[in-house]
């Protein structure tokens, strides 16, 4: 049986799919996707943070975990909390898609598309009590409190543990323990 | 590297599946139950590979949605919020010179004032009382440097928003004081004796924060323009010579402490006519049109106890205009008589609102909404010799309530419901229900199936307008659009995006100036019309900074009753956007590039295809405090024609050609 050869054509159309997708190319079939994970260990962190009593109008007010202007990750999220308590509250997942919205929230996903905006953001958060996460290097060295990073396929995360007591959230030491960067 | 033909070919398999979307990959995610169990460790060692996402729009938002950012306006030196909308996909602008008309899927009616398109700021309806209309060109009220982002969602949206939402709502949501922090002042010169100046300051106090704006523009326009249909020595063969002039004034305020925002808005343009529209004298400087709306709307928001957020608003709004139109005079036609026509409309409203996420599945909101027309005048009378013509008072009385519930059923599928009642106190009544389903079947692809049916109220324009040609129609009642839509997001990569929709669109009852046989025009629910179509659009990102969106969309639009094809709709549109930062993103350069296919007119004339070309570069943060940017419209200089509306008898609108602006724009805050 005669081998086919090689086609000329054929390295250049992958080349080309190869530039489309753009690194989408290992198999993972037993690779979690990111989201997923990043949705879990927030669900984590309400375990791992304490926010004063103001923060709630009464002592069963639900935790308010808010998304910024992505429903796909708010999905996630509201999948991992539904139908679970965190000392004796109820989570609900809420997609916001203004920020000025944000000072209500207990928790505040910013996704890495809202970079530019984050300074901005911090701004109109002073003096609130929200547990700010984000998802770039930087996150943390701008004033977040919990940035997620992604080094070699694993999700980890930093702490910005005076800007945690600025907006006066108390994080365990557990959770400080655990992650690979604090900023103090 | 070497591949042999095998591997090639089982990765462009690979590659063409994941296009396609069955690949088998994609089902072997890990319950993510079992994930929220892990500990903290735990999850710091799971593999995982990355999502792409990112750079599309709201992902699972149950509609085609468009968002242009305050960034997007300044790096494509956006002019209008017209400029901005000829951008978008599906989108196409016309302009007769005095309004600038949008067409959405291959929906514009010749003579419409954007009547099917809903126009908010901030959530505030603009579309004003008397003739729907929605003012996107020089006439909109508010500044566009004090835009934050425009939200555009496609579809009719009546469960959400009631009347005129059947193409598109599109919400300007406005720059707040923390945006501006301290002075920013702006000033413009282009071409055609074109000026513009603006200052807004914008303080955060303690208790408060406050933002207040005023903007001027003028612009000569041509100072010649040949129109061939008026090529006669009795009508300064065929030249209209200074009469294009436009002027604009607006200021804009906002106040807010803690819940509650008070925002005044006020803005006016008059607008010389250079077409002899409405069988005016030909180049009379004297025939021009006044439009001003003004509003406060007073907002409070708050969350309360329960995760119940809490929307409610009160408004009132003035809508003005009056169109100056010269005549030969009766009694004597060597003398003009001055017609003038005028409209008064004026409401106030409120609304409420009420969201509560439930822990678990679904967000419900209701709501209300309640309108008062307490004027809408129309009046028209002559100067020469005075003589009153149509004094027509109406005012009417419209409230609505409304219900959206979005479910989501599992982690991969949601469900988002609506139904709106409408009443209107002056026609029948509108039920309107809206449905959407979203599959999420693997992390990187949406699909989306929505229905929806959307309405829009007869106006008292079309309803008692009677100045000749016009014969009011009293008994006119709501057209109604039904909508399917299927839509397909993929992500490709973190940094490439695609979207393919289909839509069919069926309209009924549409309210249509028909022709009487001596010569005069009449609203009536005559035509039905169905269009189809398909839309693809991808986004993409290099890490050279490039950045850029393409879009192509087909559609074929029916009359149904004639079987004929529908005027001012093309068939094919496609853009393209594409920003490059330069010098350490200090400099950018941005290609706006915009086909339109041919369409034929109302007249059944047609007007070519096109293709038009603009560039603008733009240096941020000179000196900290200073952007500067040159905008070059129309590059290549393309003569192109846009088809005129029913108010003008020309075959065709000759639109400008290369235009040059510079704008220089300051502040007191770095940021």
């Amino acid at each position: 049986m005669k081998k086919p050869r090689p086609s000329r054509l054929c390295p250049a159309l992958l080349g080309l799919a190869l530039a489309l997708l753009h690194g989408q190319q290992r198999s993972r079939a037993q690779l979690v996707d990111e989201e997923q994970v990043k949705a879990a260990y927030i669900y984590n962190f309400l375990k791992f943070a304490e926010w004063p009593a103001e923060a709630f109008a009464t002592p069963t007010d639900p935790i308010r975990l808010c998304v910024l202007d992505d429903s796909r990750f708010y999905s996630q999220v509201m999948h991992v909390v539904k139908d679970r308590t965190i000392a004796g509250r109820s989570i609900v997942a809420v997609p916001i898609h203004n920020a000025d919205k944000a000072r209500h929230c207990h928790l505040l996903f910013i996704n890495s598309a809202h970079n530019g905006e984050v300074d901005r953001l911090f701004e109109s958060l002073h003096g609130s009590n929200v547990l700010t996460i984000g998802e770039t290097e930087t996150f943390v060295d701008r004033g977040g409190i919990i940035g997620f990073v992604t080094q070699d396929s694993q999700v980890h995360f930093q702490v910005n543990h005076k800007a945690a007591t600025q907006y006066r959230i108390r994080l365990s030491s557990r959770l400080l323990s655990v992650a690979k960067r604090v900023v103090e | 590297m070497k591949l042999s033909c095998s591997t090639c070919l089982r990765s462009l398999t690979t590659v063409l599946i994941f296009i396609l979307g069955t690949c088998d990959y994609c089902h072997s995610q890990q319950p993510l139950s079992d994930l929220s169990e892990a500990t903290l460790e735990e999850l710091g060692s799971i593999q995982v590979y990355s999502a792409s996402k990112r750079i599309q729009p709201s992902g699972e938002a149950p509609s085609s949605v468009t968002v242009v950012s305050a960034d997007d306006i300044q790096k494509q030196g956006y002019r209008t919020v017209a400029d901005i909308l000829r951008t978008v996909r599906s989108f196409y602008v016309t302009y007769d010179r005095i309004y600038s008309s949008l067409g959405v899927r291959g929906f514009a009616r010749p003579g419409d004032f954007n009547t099917r398109i809903l126009l908010l700021v901030n959530g505030h309806r603009l579309n004003d009382n008397i003739y729907d209309e929605a003012m996107i060109g020089t006439e909109f009220p508010v500044d566009i440097d004090l835009i934050q982002r425009i939200e555009i969602v496609r579809g009719p949206v009546s469960s959400l928003y009631g009347s005129n939402a059947l193409f598109a709502a599109i919400n300007i949501v406005t720059k707040e004081a923390r945006d501006i922090n301290g002075l920013d002042v702006s000033a413009v010169a282009a071409s055609l004796h074109t000026y513009k100046a603006r200052a807004s300051y914008g303080r955060e106090l303690k208790r408060f924060s406050f933002l207040v704006s005023g903007s001027f523009y003028g612009s000569t326009g041509q100072t010649q323009i040949f129109y061939p249909e008026f090529n006669r020595p009795e009508t300064n063969s065929g030249i209209a010579s200074h009469a294009d002039d436009d002027q604009v004034g607006s200021a804009f305020g906002t106040i807010s402490s803690h819940d509650l925002t008070l925002e005044a808005v006020w803005g006016t343009r008059e607008k010389g006519i250079p077409t002899g529209a409405y069988g005016t004298i030909f180049n009379n400087p004297d025939t021009r049109t006044i439009d001003s709306h003004r509003y406060a709307d007073l907002r409070y928001e708050h969350i309360f106890p329960g995760s119940l957020d809490v929307l409610a608003r009160a408004f009132y709004d003035q809508y003005a205009y009056q169109g100056t139109y010269a005549y030969p005079s009766i009694t004597d036609p060597t003398q003009t008589n001055l017609n003038v026509d005028c409209a008064d409309g004026r409401w106030w409203g409120a609304e409420i609102q009420l969201a509560r996420s439930m822990p678990g599945r679904n967000r419900v909101t209701v709501g209300g909404e309640f309108r008062d027309n307490i004027r809408q005048n129309q009046t028209n009378h002559d100067l020469h010799p005075p003589s009153l013509l149509l004094d027509d008072e109406r005012h009417s009385i419209v409230s609505a309530f409304f219900l959206q519930d979005e479910i989501v059923l599992s982690n991969s599928v949601a469900l988002n419901l609506g139904l709106r009642y409408d009443y209107y106190s002056a026609v029948k009544s509108s039920t309107d229900p809206r449905a959407a389903l979203i599959w999420r079947p693997w992390s990187h692809t949406a699909l989306k199936a929505i229905y929806g049916e959307a309405f829009r109220v007869p106006n008292v324009y079309e309803r008692y307008y009677s100045i000749a040609p016009n014969v009011p129609n009293p008994t006119l009642t709501p057209e109604k659009i039904r909508s399917a839509e299927f839509v397909w997001e993929q992500s490709i990569s973190t940094s490439f995006w695609l979207s393919l929709s289909t839509f069919h669109n069926t309209l009924d009852d549409l309210i249509t100036q028909e022709s009487l046989n001596d010569d005069s025009y009449i609203f009536e629910n005559l035509q039905t019309v169905s269009s189809r179509g398909i839309e693809f659009e991808v986004k993409g990102r290099r890490s050279t900074g490039l950045e850029g969106t393409a879009s192509y969309s087909f559609q074929d639009s029916e009359d149904r009753d004639s079987g004929q094809s529908l005027s001012n709709s093309p068939q094919h549109i496609a853009k393209l956007n594409l920003v490059q930062p330069l010098l350490r993103r200090g400099l950018f350069a941005s290609l706006d590039a915009q086909y339109r296919g041919g369409m034929t007119t109302l007249t059944s004339r047609s007007v070519s295809p096109f293709a038009l070309v603009n560039l603008t570069l733009l240096g941020r943060n000179l000196g900290k405090h200073l952007d500067i940017s040159a905008g070059f419209y129309n590059l290549f200089d393309k003569d192109y024609y846009d088809p005129p509306s029913t108010a003008v008898s020309l075959h065709s609108i000759r639109q400008d050609g290369r235009t040059l602006q510079f704008k220089v724009t300051w502040k007191s805050g770095a940021r």
